[in-house]
């Protein structure tokens, strides 16, 4: 309906759908590239080409518009060299109660960046669709065109791979 | 569902048949440019982070529920993210240009 708004000249109708499924995208291109600022850049390149080939969509707008953020994130992988992360998307109070909590958690993030940042692609994929997304593995696996087994199995391997990363840190 | 991707800036994917989905359980991940070290996540944990139901006194006494809390609440802050507003009114912007 709304895609159809836009076809017959509705521009400003695009915001809806800006507006209706950016927030999973965009978690899932800061989960991909550590980077919020990247993530903007992504995120935004990515409605402009779906924006310019909306005609071609055909089935769910989600699932086409996450497979052109996706290639967008794992083009953004192959083509950084990375020193370092940065993480700075949340300057809210974090809600913990004491220094002590906060010092811990703010150690977690760092660390469990730099985990991710370690994975191979597919598998950091899986963890941050799966965590970060809160997406289901049947979700997952219509957008990634794959099985829930092989999802779970990603998952699964993530995880095994992020707590020697973490426990290593932690040592 | 399986979407034609027609746009010819992304990345083509093949898209196998139903029948001919590879089984990726038993398959080495492609982009794996180097080994990477395990440890040993207990199987009760693995079905706590998929949201199965556990015993929870076995879920607290196994090793690594600490540290995967920890996580668990991090990537709760992390699902809470919202996109910049910013950022859209920057495409929203480049679209009007368009014309």
């Amino acid at each position: 309906m709304i895609i159809d708004r836009i076809r017959a000249g509705d521009r400003d109708a695009f915001g809806l759908l800006i507006s209706r499924y950016s927030d999973p995208l965009y978690r899932h291109a800061v989960g991909m590239t550590g980077s919020p600022d990247d993530a903007a850049d992504i995120l935004q390149n990515s409605f402009i080409k779906a924006y310019q080939h909306l005609g071609e969509v055909r089935g769910r707008f989600d699932a086409w518009v996450f497979r052109i953020v996706a290639n967008g994130c794992k083009d953004w992988l192959k083509n950084i060299r990375r020193t370092h992360l940065s993480y700075e998307e949340d300057d809210q109070p974090s809600g913990y109660e004491t220094p002590e909590e906060e010092l811990t958690r703010g150690e977690l993030r760092g660390d469990l960046d730099r985990a991710l940042a370690a994975l191979p692609a597919s598998l950091r994929e899986a963890f941050v669709m799966k965590h970060v997304e809160g997406r289901s593995y049947e979700d997952m696996a219509e957008l990634l065109e794959t099985t829930v087994g092989a999802l779970k199995m990603r998952v699964h391997r993530a995880r095994e791979a992020l707590q020697k990363l973490l426990e290593e840190r932690a040592a | 569902m399986i979407h034609d991707n027609l746009d010819p800036n992304v990345t083509p994917q093949s898209e196998p048949a139903q029948g001919e989905r590879r089984d990726e359980a038993l398959a080495e991940p492609t982009d794996r440019e180097v080994p990477i070290e395990a440890a040993h996540t207990p199987a009760i944990i693995q079905a706590w982070l998929d949201g199965e139901p556990v015993d929870q006194s076995a879920l607290h006494a196994a090793d690594s529920y600490a540290l995967w809390s920890k996580v668990q609440n991090e990537t709760s802050r992390r699902r809470r993210m919202h996109t910049p507003t910013p950022i859209s009114g920057a495409i929203m912007g480049a679209i009007r240009k368009e014309g």
